[in-house]
């Protein structure tokens, strides 16, 4: 299991977009159990309405923890797609 | 009380509750004697079809990608399945499903983040929407009347439609000559453009008054009971007419085995145009052969004797299917569309021609070419269809080896190439939408434009001429399936001309062959 917290930079938080493509990163780590977690909630990162609840908003800080054979790689991934969401 | 009104209207006179569509009745269809977990399963992937076929850019496509990931979303499918197997109906758990997640979204303090629970509600709207169920139809009172209120209208949406229930439509966006009102016609409900309907609420009384374009929201008592008594004295299917003399033949147009039936019962004197796109429209997946061959025999038995023009799938311009690929392109009125689509596509145009075929072993029945062009396209249609002929002599399937092949004139190429068209074929069936749309460069869906969409323009009318000369110089009949032929100020012209037949929507028989018996040439 890896862990690492990042915090939302882009100004209208992780909307829409980013977020479907977010899920489809994490769809493409199969086999690698992938969760986000913001204040006292943790949701499964393949749900794309899951993470939208969260209503990650900019300067929220948001752990992602991944469990599985790519576990590295994909909290990696997702870490920097998390970093480059800019509008 | 409130009144609206509009000059862009057609005929009739309509009570009911507003529905706003999208949640406008789902048609029940037979099939769906399914589980309400197939139900669920097969709406999710009707759903993700029907966003892979829409084309968008921009803003637009971005929203449809994340709706379309939303439909494979686990938290929602296993949400609405658990209800399901906790016994709810598959409709209901969606609703729920809906409510309860977007309900997670009331906790984010982020105005933006927060509003993405429309698009939950959206998704889960649509998924509504693409079940065919009965539980859809009879979870609200099915007797109850409804006047649909829309934006805009496109022919996949109204195809879905239980007309049963449906007694008029208002709509922002729209003409006089766009689908719905051609549908309205057909089943002789007024429709009314032009109304901004953001003020309209689902459930409010309406009064639809499409004689004089006025819409009453919400009225008094004393206005209701007016409108009571001239509902009572007004008939939107004229009595079939007396015997008498006709100098044309009145043809009907119809879109469904039930506007057929009410064709025959109104007295036409066939059908002058079967349009075949609904059965495509209905299901998710393209028909069968042995699905159209009911369908047109059926139309065909009911027709007896009278002939049953079909036309072959006109899609393209702005008829999609979802289930079916086509390239996005700039200009679809110009493009891949009708006859192009199936000369290029075999598999979608033989079972089609197969189809007919057999059921013109039951009627008399006249296949129709749309969109035609060139004569090569003619020359290759016929190829396919002998081809198919004698495939079914193979396999000792009935047909009649005398089955009539006509083209649709639409295209001002068509036009000019009329007198060779004329050689190749038994008839000729004059769109006058599609034509006067062409000719006159102008979008009949644009309201900008609207004054040169006009039938009576010099230009459409010198081709109107050209197209009757040719016919009547091979001897084939002409008719005009256009709104054009039940124009009662345009019939004499069209007499004029030499057209032999009008063929009009189902409510308009009987009233334009009283039209036509007045009419001295």
């Amino acid at each position: 299991m890896i862990r690492e917290k990042v915090t939302v930079e882009a100004p209208n938080g992780l909307h829409a977009r980013p977020v479907t493509e977010l899920v489809q990163l994490v769809k493409s780590f199969s086999g690698t159990e992938i969760t986000l977690s913001a204040g006292d909630r943790t949701v499964r990162a393949n749900s794309m309405l899951s993470i939208l609840s969260l209503g990650l908003k900019q300067g929220t800080a948001v752990e992602v923890a991944a469990d599985g054979p790519a576990e590295a790689e994909a909290v990696e991934a997702i870490v920097s797609l998390i970093r480059s969401v800019k509008d | 009380m409130e009144r609206l009104s509009t000059h862009i209207s057609t005929g009739g006179l309509a009570r009911g509750t507003a529905l706003l569509y999208p949640d406008a009745p789902a048609e029940s269809f037979s099939e769906s004697s399914e589980s309400p977990l197939e139900t669920f399963r097969s709406a999710l992937s009707a759903s993700s079809r029907e966003i892979e076929g829409t084309v968008a850019e921009g803003t637009l496509s971005e929203i449809l990608s994340a709706h379309l990931e939303m439909l494979s979303d686990p938290l929602l499918t296993e949400t609405v399945e658990a209800d399901i197997r906790k016994g709810m109906g598959a409709r209901e758990a969606v609703e729920a499903a809906s409510e309860e997640i977007s309900s997670m979204f009331d906790a984010i303090d982020d105005e933006y983040l927060r509003s993405r629970k429309d698009d939950v509600r959206d998704v889960c709207r649509r998924i509504i929407r693409n079940m065919a169920s009965p539980a859809a139809a009879s979870s609200s009172d099915p007797e109850q009347d409804v006047i649909v209120v829309a934006a805009e209208l496109f022919p996949s949406d109204t195809v879905r439609m239980d007309f049963s229930r449906v007694r008029g439509f208002v709509l922002e966006k729209g003409s006089v000559t766009s689908h719905v009102a051609i549908l309205a016609r057909g089943y002789g409900i007024p429709a009314l453009f032009g109304i901004p309907v953001g003020n309209i609420h689902d459930g409010d009384r309406l009064l639809v008054d499409g004689n004089s374009g006025e819409l009453i929201i919400n009225p008094d008592a004393g206005t209701e009971s007016h409108f009571s008594e001239k509902l009572t004295s007004f008939s939107p299917f004229p009595e079939a007419g007396e015997e008498g003399e006709c100098p044309v033949k009145v043809y009907a147009n119809a879109g469904s085995i039930a506007e057929v039936r009410k064709a025959m019962e109104n007295g036409a004197d066939g059908v002058g145009l079967f349009r075949s796109e609904f059965l495509y429209m209905k299901g998710n997946a393209l028909p069968t052969e042995d699905v159209q061959y009911e369908t047109y025999a059926e139309a065909a038995r009911l027709c007896g004797e009278k002939p049953l023009t079909i036309r072959t799938l006109d899609i393209g311009g702005d008829k999609a299917l979802p289930y079916l690929e086509l390239p996005r392109e700039d200009n679809p009125f110009l493009g891949f569309r009708a006859i192009r689509i199936s000369l290029a596509r075999p598999e979608l145009f033989r079972p089609q021609i197969r189809a007919i075929l057999r059921s013109s072993a039951h009627g008399r029945i006249r296949i129709l070419l749309p969109m035609i062009t060139r004569v090569e396209e003619v020359l290759k249609a016929k190829e396919i269809i002998s081809l198919c002929m004698k495939e079914l002599d193979g396999e000792h399937l009935p047909y009649d080896p005398e089955v009539e092949i006509g083209v649709m004139v639409e295209t001002p190429a068509s036009v000019l190439i009329a007198e060779e068209l004329a050689k190749e074929v038994d008839f000729f069936s004059v769109g006058t939408n599609d034509l006067t749309q062409y000719v006159m460069v102008a979008d009949r869906g644009n309201s900008s434009v609207a004054s040169y969409y006009d039938v009576t323009d010099p230009a459409v009318m010198r081709a109107l001429s050209i197209i009757a000369n040719a016919a009547a110089k091979e001897h084939i009949p002409v008719g005009i399936c256009g709104e054009a032929a039940s124009d009662a100020a345009l019939q004499p012209d069209l007499l004029r001309m030499g057209f032999t037949s009008l063929s009009v929507p189902c409510s308009m028989v009987s009233q334009t062959r009283r039209n036509l018996m007045t009419i001295k040439i």
